[in-house]
């Protein structure tokens, strides 16, 4: 038995000299990416995944507190010029919003997540946007009472709802007939003028909620106040990550947006690829029915997808998963993630109609094209990538395991 | 035909070999009734009570009845025990309350004859309810419950020996204690042959992937990205299943044995979320001791009182029926055979996963994957793309991608319930990508095949695919936190 164990300790330890010799060859990581072996640390990547948030974040304050001047401005003015740029700083703020969909880890994330505080919605609740709710809302006037932003359903504010509020010009409401709004006649009672007004008044009052709600997260990861980059990047030592690993698992989990949100509910079910849909296309059920944004809300997903994959800087500089993936010799795996990136991104191209519902009805080919290419995306990630850096798919319960 | 010397010899033979095959029999017969201390199998019991009546009390206090039991809306079928169903709520957190309270019972020994064969009924029926609660672990108690229910363990430092003292026991048949420790001797020697491939000795994977991204864990984790480490694991791993129930076995080699079985579930625990399996198996190999260990350790405590044979010297000899001895060669075959059926398939096991479960290969693959089913109308020719998470909870669906005959049950689901909705008949077919310790995806079910039409059942599926060949991943160190620290 001692001379078992003698002869496997004394073979280990040969084994690891010879491996640590080669793996100090100065020579070892050069073709591991962009960053070599030797220069690689888990840390530096959990920080940049952070600061990469936070500059986001920084970048949806700044454009959301323009859209609560522009919404006031056109509120105020009411005339279509002032609505006009009140429209514009939305799609502005959407397009960093919508990057931003893909960083739901830490405070953003649903409370039972590690870190999680329930943030996001409240600054954009898509799907949660109920039309008829929003059209009560109108009639109530609930918005102007003090603090109704603190209380009311998440579905009737966030960037979701001022799309409905700043974008529809309709007369006709989508609540029921038997709904009170509408046997009371107080709906039809809203001239088209009042009805405008309404809309606008609304949406000041839920821009300047979203003002706030941007900023507490800004704050939540600043530095200087709730500093969540440090427990991210010290994460194994902070109180909200036991684990690097379980901060890398926290931010593959947002990644995953591409695959539940963008790929099923942006385009498999608006496209009636999913049984969700009984009769295809439900244009119903496109992410941007009155700005009509759907496709350029996929471009700034992918945008978000790819700054943690690659890294945040100009061009992907900056450290992503890519670097890890390279520092860990599974360069394979990102060609393979890179190759169908540029699938996906061909496929968006090749939609060429003005809008996502036209591309559903006329070019559903593209989309199914589309639609292929973020499967794909998807296969690659819940299998190798996964697999490579040993990590969980979204959401596992905790149990036992062997 | 003249007769011949060499061909009358066996005959001539034949009635000398018989006589001493009788006597080995009865010298065998014997041996297993002789009379052993009831010590430690007595703490065998409070040890194995105690470890159901915790196992309970955690999936009661983490939530994990109602994510396994209650939250599912489908759940996965062992081939032939498709009739076994969850009950409905709050009947499974009244199971879970009972398997608690029967595992007090059974460690106390009050009313074990009752208790020992329902604990095993019920234990086993949580194991059955759904495949993708599948755990070698509890398999294992399972198997230590059903033993321990044909074994008079209750008679002996119980509560029922105390009420009834003329029912006590001063010794148990050997062949209770020979019994347990074959069957951890099988789970441990199994488990060192699963290991035996070359994805475990050669490339030391899945270790090297799951080290690699345990980096951080303190000390240990500086040099967990290093391939030799893997390679140390993957090989002390594989020496210490296939001997160490030998080491056990041997007197002189079984404390250092079990100081080294302690240690490696010890890092083992440490290292991954296993929850009650160090302790399960730990525990279990406690059946190896001498039988009379807990009195020489209440003696070394001090505790002499507590530590005095009960007479095991004065028993009589417990020759055990000859049915019960068949039954018990005939359960010990199955244990032998059932883990080898998975050669029966050919391919690699670890990809088809027939001959997978109930064969002791404990952690040793690494398999993640995307299913897609692709339902096609017969009636209108639309075809959908159906994720499992429609009609799986996460961790069901985190199971299914990896077992192919999980696949396929959720396929016939799949069909049937789009002829609920007024589909009509469907095909199904699954686009399953899966990798296994870090190869490139590949395709693990043929996506021409109609699952919907596909029976289950226990022959060779033609249905899945070869695994994919090369070797797998061989990652390379990654700097971290620690070693930068360290610089």
């Amino acid at each position: 038995m001692k001379r078992y164990i003698g002869a496997f300790v004394a073979a280990a330890v040969l084994c690891g000299t010879s491996c640590r010799s080669r793996s100090g060859d100065p020579g070892a990581g050069s073709s591991s990416g962009s960053v070599d072996a030797g220069s690689f640390d888990k840390p530096a990547l959990l920080r940049a995944f952070g600061e990469c948030v936070v500059a986001d974040y920084r970048e949806l304050s700044t454009s959301v507190v323009a859209l609560d001047a522009a919404t006031s401005a056109a509120a105020s003015d009411k005339s279509a010029a002032s609505l006009e740029a009140a429209r514009a700083a939305w799609k502005t703020a959407m397009e960093i919003a919508q990057r931003a969909e893909v960083y739901q880890f830490g405070p953003a994330a649903i409370s039972t997540a590690p870190g999680g505080r329930d943030m996001r919605d409240p600054i954009y609740a898509w799907p949660l946007v109920g039309r008829c709710a929003l059209e009560q809302t109108i009639v109530s006037k609930a918005y102007e009472t003090p603090g109704w932003a603190t209380s009311a359903l998440v579905s009737t504010r966030s960037l979701a709802a001022a799309e409905y509020l700043l974008f529809f010009t309709g007369a006709e409401n989508e609540c029921p007939a038997e709904s009170e709004i509408n046997t009371n006649g107080s709906w039809a009672a809203l001239g088209a003028e009042e009805l405008a007004a309404r809309r606008l008044a609304y949406a000041r009052v839920v821009t300047a909620d979203v003002v706030q709600r941007t900023q507490a997260l800004v704050d939540a990861w600043d530095p200087a106040k709730g500093n969540f980059i440090e427990e991210l990047a010290t994460a194994g030592r902070s109180k909200s990550f036991a684990s690097e690993q379980m901060a890398f698992n926290a931010v593959t989990d947002a990644m995953f947006y591409v695959d539940l949100q963008l790929k099923n509910s942006k385009v498999g079910k608006p496209a009636g690829f999913l049984p969700d849909c009984a009769a295809a296309p439900c244009l119903s059920a496109v992410e941007s029915p009155w700005a009509k944004r759907s496709k350029e809300h996929i471009r700034q997903n992918l945008a978000g997808y790819e700054k943690l994959f690659r890294g945040c800087g100009p061009g992907g500089s900056g450290l992503g998963f890519d670097d890890l993936l390279g520092a860990v010799g599974a360069e394979s795996v990102t060609a393979k993630v890179e190759a169908s990136l540029v699938e996906i991104r061909a496929a968006l191209d090749a939609l060429v109609e003005p809008t996502f519902e036209e591309d559903l009805q006329k070019n559903i080919a593209g989309v199914q094209r589309l639609f292929d290419a973020l499967r794909a995306n998807a296969a690659l990630m819940k299998a190798e990538f996964v697999t490579v850096l040993d990590l969980e798919l979204p959401k596992r319960v905790e149990g036992d395991n062997d | 035909m003249t007769e011949t010397a060499g061909d009358r010899a066996p005959a001539s033979r034949a009635p000398a070999a018989l006589p001493r095959l009788g006597a080995l029999r009865d010298r065998a017969m014997a041996a297993l009734g002789a009379p052993t201390d009831t010590a430690a199998l007595v703490a065998f019991r409070v040890v194995l009570g105690a470890l159901v009546t915790i196992s309970a009390a955690r999936f009661l206090a983490y939530g994990w009845v109602d994510a396994l039991f209650v939250e599912p809306t489908f759940f996965f079928k062992y081939w032939g025990l498709s009739w076994v169903g969850v009950l409905p709520a709050p009947g499974m957190h009244v199971v879970f309350v009972a398997l608690a309270a029967l595992g007090v019972c059974f460690a106390t020994g009050l009313y074990y004859r009752v208790v020992a064969p329902l604990l095993f009924a019920l234990f086993t029926y949580v194991q059955l309810v759904d495949v993708t609660n599948w755990l070698n672990h509890y398999y294992l108690v399972s198997l230590l419950l059903l033993l321990a229910a044909f074994m008079p363990l209750g008679r002996a430092g119980s509560i029922d020996a105390w009420r009834r003292p003329e029912s006590r026991l001063d010794a148990f048949p050997a062949w209770c204690t020979y019994l347990l420790r074959f069957q951890v001797g099988v789970v441990y020697f199994n488990a060192g042959l699963a290991k035996l491939s070359a994805d475990w000795l050669l490339h030391a994977q899945p270790l090297n992937i799951w080290l690699s991204a345990r980096t951080g864990v303190p000390v240990l984790g500086a040099f967990f990205d290093e391939r030799w480490v893997a390679y140390a694991f993957s090989w002390g791993g594989f020496l210490f299943d296939t001997t160490i129930a030998f080491f056990l076995l041997r007197r002189r080699t079984r404390l250092p044995a079990y100081l080294v079985v302690i240690a490696f579930h010890a890092v083992v625990g440490l290292l991954f979320p296993i929850g009650m399996f160090p302790f399960i198996m730990v525990g279990a190999a406690l059946v190896f001791f001498s039988p009379s260990w807990p009195r020489r350790l209440l003696g070394a405590l001090r505790l002499r009182a507590l530590a005095e044979d009960a007479g095991v010297r004065a028993a009589p000899r417990a020759r055990p029926r000859r049915v019960w001895s068949a039954l018990a060669l005939a359960y010990c075959a199955l244990q032998v055979l059932v883990p080898l059926r998975a050669h029966l398939y050919g391919g690699n096991v670890l990809w088809h996963e027939q001959g997978m479960r109930m064969s002791w290969k404990v952690m040793v693959r690494e398999k993640n994957g995307s299913i897609t089913y692709l339902v096609r109308s017969k009636k209108t020719g639309r075809t959908w793309y159906v994720e499992p998470r429609r009609y799986l909870t996460d961790r069901q669906a985190r199971e299914l991608q990896s077992q192919p005959d999980l696949v396929l049950q959720l396929a016939h689901h799949v069909a049937r319930d789009f002829a609920d909705r007024g589909e009509g008949e469907v095909e199904v077919r699954a686009e399953a990508i899966v990798s296994l310790n870090g190869r490139p995806s590949a395709p693990m079910i043929d996506d021409r095949v109609d699952l919907a039409r596909v029976s289950d059942g226990l022959g060779k599926a033609s249905w899945i695919l070869p695994a994919p060949e090369g070797p797998p991943i061989h990652l390379r160190p990654a700097w971290n936190s620690h070693k930068l620290a360290g610089r």
